[in-house]
C-alpha cells in the first residue's frame, strides 16, 4: 500500500543543511497498523509528511527516494497529482485537535470540505454516520456547533472524522493521544483499531511510547537520528530486539524493575540534526559501539522472523 | 499527622469568577500534604484542580477558603523571616522545560535567580554556585555560560532542577516534569529525582498523568476529580484496590495490554 | 496546498544559502550612521548658510547635473545651498525621529506593562484610551496644537508622540500577556520575586524585540510624517530647512528644476528604508538564539 524505499529528506536551517531522515526504508501492508516509534529529532513525524509532501522549499526537501502511494511515486508526482493523492487517499489525523480545527468554522463545514466527492443532498447523512460511528451523540445537532463546544476527546473524533470523510486508504495519526488524557486515549486507540478494521485502513501510527503503539500496531518500525534502526512485526521485534536502541528504548519505558529503583535509562541525548555523526547515530550512546560504528553506517540485515535491523553489532538473542 | 507535613493545603477551597458573574468552582475542601523524603502523586485529567491546587501551594494563587501551612505556621500569620525560610524551602519544577528558562539569561544566572532576587550574592558567588548545582545534575559546568536554546529539553529539565534545588529546599513541587520529554531521557530524570531525594531527603510533590511513574516512583498518592480529592493514600492502596469508579478506571487505563474492542466506551 | 513552492525546481542543498549569521549591517548601518552624524552635527558641517538668500544663485544644478562645486547639490531657487540645507534639515528630521519614538515608545511601553501585567480594569481602560486616541486624526490634532501653541518641532514631536503611543501600547500588550504567562515568570514568583522583579527581569527584556521592530518602523514613518506636516504647513515654520519643507517648496520646480524634490526625497527614502533593515538586523544581533 506505502512503500518507502531509501527516504532522505532534508530541512533547510538558516543556512544549514539539517538531515531530518537518512536513507529509511519502509513497506506498510494493506489493512495493518505500523507504528513508527522514536524520540524527538527521530525523524518520524518527517517520514509522515514527506509522504503528504508537505516539505518542499524553502522548508526543506526530500533529496532522494521513493515514496509509493499506491503504486504512484509522490515523490516524482506533479503537485496537482499530489493534491488529488492527499484528497482522495491519505487521512491525517493530527497530534493537538486544539489547534488543527478551525474555530471560526462549524464542525459541518469542516468535513464538508473533505467531501467533495459525496453528492449534496446525502453529505448531512453520510456525515451523521460517520460521527456516530466514531462515537458521538446527537450527531445531528453537533454539526452545527463550534469546536470550542467539543471536549478534547470529542475534538480529536471529529479530526477523525474529517480524516475519514474522504474515505482514505491511508490514515496517518501523528501523535494522535499525546494531547489527551489517560481515560480518553484508550477511547481514541480503540476508534482507531476498530476503524483499520472495518474498514482494512492502512494506519501510520507515529509514537514516542512503544506502549501506545503496542495495544494498536502490529507492525513497527524504530527510528532514531533520521535511521530507520529495526522494523518487522511488532510482536518479533518487542521479543526478540535485535538492535541496542531497540532494547534500550524497551528497557527505558519498562518500569518492572520494582518501585523507586534506578530505571535502565539511556546515558546521553539524541543526536542534534545539525551534528549527525556519519556512522550509525546510535552510536555515541550505546553500549555495543566499536570503531566502524562511529564511522560508517551499517546496512540493513533481515532476519528470519520478518524483522530487519541496521546494526553492526546487534544485541546476541 | 499533619504535623509532619512540611507544607499542605488544609480544607482549602477556590473559585473563579468568570466575565459574567458565572462562578467556577475549582476546588473544594482539599486536604493535601507532603513529608520530609516523602513522594506524592497528584494525578487526575485536566480541569481537575491540580494546577490550581499547586498554585496555591506556591503561592502564586491565594485560596478562596481554608490555610496552606507552611512548617505549621498558616501563610496569612507569615512574619518576613517566614517568608523568607517559605521561599527558600520551597521550589517547583515545571512542566515546559522551554517555556520555564528565560531564553535571554545565561543558564548560572537562571539557577541562581532566587539569590538574585535576594539581592544577597555578588555574581562570583552565584557563578560558582551554579557550578556546583549543575554537577549534582550532571552537567558540564561549562553549561553555566549557555543560552538555553543551545540545550536539548532533558538538559534544560536539568537546567531547571538546577535550579529548583538552589537553596536546598525541603519541598519541590514538580509539576508534570516528563511529560514533555522522550521516553528515554524521563527514565534519566526519574533516576536523577530519586538520587536527588535519597541525597537531600526532600519532599515531592508529583503532578502527573503517566500512572506507570507515579506507581514507580511514589510513595503516596492523591487523585483528584472536579476539585475535590475522590481518594488520596499509599499508592499500593490505592492503585492496588482503587475505591472510587474514577481511580479504577485510570487504574484500568494503564495496565492495559491489549484492545478489547467490544468495551469501547464512549464518554460524552 | 503550496502549488506556487510546489513550482520550484529540487535544488541541491547549500545553494539557497541566503541570510548568513553574522552579516554586517554594511548598507543600513553607513545610512544609520550618516543620519545620525548629520542629526547631531548637521548646522557644523554645512558648506554655506543653509539660509542666506542669493537670488543671483538661484537654480544652479547639482555637480553631476553640470552645476560647480560651489553647490555640490545645487540651490533652490532664492539662491540657498540644497546640501546644506538638507543636513540642517536632517537635524529636524532627526531630532523628530528620536523624540517621537522614544517619548511614544517609553509611554507604550509603560502604558503596555500596566495593562497588560495588572489586567482586569485598569487593563480595560487603557485599551479603551489607546483606541480612542488611535481613532483621533492626526492632521485635525495637529492643526489643533498649532493653532494653540503655534509651529514648532516640539509641536511636530508632541503630534506623533500622541498618534504614536497607542501602536506600541496595543502591540507591546499582546507581548507582555504572552510572555507574563510564561512558565520562568511563573517561576521567578515562586521563588519570591515580586512584580518590579518580574518587568524587570523577564517581561521587558523579552519584549524588546518586538519593540525595536517597533521602533525602526516608527523611525520611518515619524521622519515621513515631519515631512507631510511640514509640507502641509502645519509643521516646522519655513524658512526653517526641513525635509517636509523642502520637499513643499520644491514641488513647484519639478519641471524645471528636478533636484529640489528628488534630493531631499531621495534622503527620506534611503533613510526610511535604512532604519527597517537596521532595525531588522539589530534585533536578530540582540537575539541569544541567533547570535554566535
Amino acid at each position: 500500500m506505502l512503500e518507502i524505499s531509501n527516504l532522505t529528506t532534508h530541512y533547510f536551517q538558516g543556512g544549514q543543511v539539517a538531515t531530518a531522515v537518512r536513507g529509511a526504508s519502509l513497506t506498510l501492508k494493506k489493512g495493518l497498523a505500523t507504528a513508527i516509534v522514536g524520540e524527538s529529532g527521530s525523524g518520524k513525524s518527517t517520514v509522515a509528511m514527506s509522504v503528504m509532501r508537505m516539505i518542499r522549499p524553502p522548508i526543506g526537501d526530500i533529496a532522494e527516494g521513493t515514496i509509493r502511494v499506491n503504486g504512484t511515486d509522490v515523490t516524482a508526482a506533479s503537485p496537482k497529482q499530489v493534491r488529488e493523492i492527499l484528497r482522495t487517499s491519505i487521512g491525517f489525523v493530527p497530534q493537538d485537535p486544539t489547534t488543527a480545527l478551525d474555530p471560526l468554522y462549524t464542525i459541518r463545514s469542516q468535513i464538508v470540505e473533505a467531501m467533495p466527492h459525496v453528492e449534496r443532498d446525502k453529505r448531512t447523512e453520510t456525515m451523521v454516520e460517520l460521527l456516530t460511528s466514531l462515537g458521538i451523540a446527537d450527531a445531528r445537532d453537533r454539526l452545527r456547533e463550534h469546536p470550542h463546544q467539543f471536549s478534547g476527546g470529542m475534538r480529536q473524533r471529529v479530526a477523525i472524522a474529517i480524516a475519514l470523510a474522504k474515505e482514505p486508504d491511508l490514515l496517518i495519526a501523528d501523535e494522535p493521544t499525546t494531547a489527551l488524557d489517560v481515560t480518553t486515549q484508550i477511547g481514541i486507540l480503540r476508534l482507531l483499531d476498530r476503524l483499520r478494521r472495518e474498514r482494512h485502513l492502512t494506519t501510520m501510527f507515529i509514537t514516542h511510547d512503544i506502549r501506545v503503539a503496542r495495544l494498536v500496531c502490529q507492525d513497527l518500525a524504530v527510528m532514531y537520528g533520521g535511521v530507520v534502526v529495526e522494523s518487522g512485526p511488532l510482536s518479533a521485534v518487542v521479543d526478540a530486539p535485535s538492535h541496542p536502541y531497540t532494547r534500550a528504548l524497551l528497557d527505558a519505558s519498562s518500569l518492572d524493575v520494582g518501585p523507586r529503583q534506578r530505571l535502565r535509562a539511556i546515558s546521553g541525548s539524541p543526536p542534534t540534526l545539525l551534528a549527525m555523526p556519519p556512522g550509525c547515530p546510535f552510536a555515541p550512546r550505546c553500549p555495543n559501539a566499536t570503531d566502524i560504528c562511529h564511522r560508517e553506517m551499517p546496512a540493513t540485515t533481515a532476519k528470519a522472523d520478518g524483522t530487519s535491523f541496521a546494526c553492526w553489532n546487534p544485541v546476541a538473542s | 499527622m499533619s504535623d509532619e507535613y512540611i507544607l499542605e493545603a488544609v480544607n482549602v477551597s477556590k473559585s473563579f469568577h468568570g466575565r459574567r458573574g458565572a462562578t467556577t468552582q475549582a476546588l473544594t475542601g482539599v486536604d493535601f500534604g507532603v513529608a520530609a523524603g516523602e513522594m506524592v502523586g497528584l494525578v487526575g485529567e485536566s480541569g481537575s484542580g491540580k494546577t490550581t491546587l499547586t498554585r496555591i501551594l506556591l503561592g502564586i494563587e491565594q485560596p478562596t477558603s481554608g490555610t496552606v501551612r507552611f512548617r505549621g505556621t498558616p501563610r496569612d500569620r507569615f512574619t518576613a523571616e517566614h517568608r523568607r525560610d517559605y521561599f527558600n524551602s520551597v521550589s517547583a519544577v515545571f512542566q515546559n522545560p522551554y517555556s520555564s528558562l528565560n531564553p535571554r539569561r545565561r543558564l548560572w544566572d537562571i539557577i541562581t535567580e532566587r539569590r538574585s532576587i535576594e539581592r544577597r550574592a555578588p555574581k562570583a558567588e552565584r557563578r560558582a554556585r551554579a557550578i556546583e548545582l549543575l554537577e549534582l545534575v550532571s552537567l558540564p559546568a561549562e553549561f553555566a555560560d549557555r543560552f538555553p536554546h543551545q540545550l536539548s529539553g532533558g538538559q534544560r529539565q536539568r537546567v531547571a532542577i538546577a535550579r529548583g534545588l538552589c537553596e536546598e529546599p525541603d519541598v519541590i513541587v514538580l509539576d508534570e516534569p516528563m511529560s514533555a520529554l522522550d521516553v528515554s531521557v524521563s527514565a534519566q530524570i526519574a533516576n536523577l529525582l530519586l538520587d536527588l531525594q535519597e541525597k537531600f531527603s526532600i519532599g515531592y510533590i508529583f503532578v502527573a498523568h503517566d500512572m506507570h511513574m507515579v506507581r514507580h516512583l511514589c510513595h503516596r498518592v492523591a487523585v483528584l476529580l472536579k476539585g475535590q480529592i475522590v481518594e488520596q493514600g499509599a499508592v499500593a492502596d490505592v492503585l492496588g484496590d482503587p475505591r472510587h469508579e474514577y481511580t479504577r478506571r485510570l487504574v484500568a487505563a494503564s495496565e492495559l495490554r491489549s484492545l478489547e474492542p467490544e468495551e469501547e466506551r464512549v464518554r460524552p | 496546498m503550496s502549488s506556487a513552492l510546489a513550482s520550484t525546481p529540487r535544488i541541491r542543498p547549500g545553494l539557497r544559502l541566503r541570510r548568513r549569521p553574522g552579516r554586517r549591517p554594511w548598507f543600513s548601518g553607513t545610512v544609520m550612521a550618516i543620519f545620525a552624524f548629520c542629526g547631531l552635527f548637521g548646522s557644523v558641517v554645512a558648506p554655506h548658510d543653509p539660509d542666506k538668500v542669493n537670488l543671483s544663485q538661484s537654480l544652479k544644478p547639482p555637480v553631476f547635473a553640470g552645476g560647480t562645486a560651489t553647490y555640490l547639490l545645487g540651490t533652490d531657487q532664492l539662491g540657498r545651498d540644497v546640501l546644506s540645507r538638507l543636513l540642517t534639515g536632517a537635524q529636524v528630521s532627526f531630532l523628530v525621529a528620536a523624540g517621537a519614538v522614544l517619548i511614544g515608545g517609553a509611554i507604550g511601553m509603560l502604558v503596555a506593562l500596566l495593562a497588560g501585567y495588572t489586567g482586569g480594569r485598569l487593563d480595560a481602560v487603557l485599551t479603551r484610551v489607546a483606541d480612542a486616541s488611535m481613532a483621533f486624526p492626526v492632521v485635525l490634532l495637529a492643526i489643533v496644537i498649532v493653532a494653540i501653541y503655534g509651529k514648532g518641532v516640539t509641536v511636530v514631536i508632541a503630534v506623533l508622540v500622541v498618534a504614536a503611543w497607542p501602536q506600541y501600547a496595543r502591540v507591546l500588550r499582546s507581548e507582555v500577556i504572552r510572555i507574563r504567562t510564561q512558565e520562568f515568570v511563573t517561576m521567578s514568583r515562586v521563588m519570591g520575586g515580586g512584580r518590579f522583579w518580574a518587568i524587570t527581569r523577564h517581561v521587558v527584556p523579552n519584549t524588546i524585540p518586538t519593540l525595536l521592530v517597533l521602533a525602526t518602523l516608527q523611525i520611518g514613518l515619524a521622519i515621513i510624517a515631519e515631512g507631510s506636516l511640514s509640507f502641509l504647513g502645519i509643521g516646522v515654520p519655513p524658512p526653517a530647512a526641513s525635509w517636509g519643507n523642502m520637499l513643499a517648496d520644491g514641488r513647484n520646480f519639478l519641471a524645471t528644476a528636478w533636484w529640489l524634490p528628488v534630493v531631499p526625497g531621495v534622503a527620506l527614502s534611503l533613510t526610511v528604508l535604512a532604519a527597517n533593515l537596521f532595525g531588522d538586523w539589530l534585533r536578530q544581533a540582540l537575539d541569544p538564539a541567533t547570535r554566535r
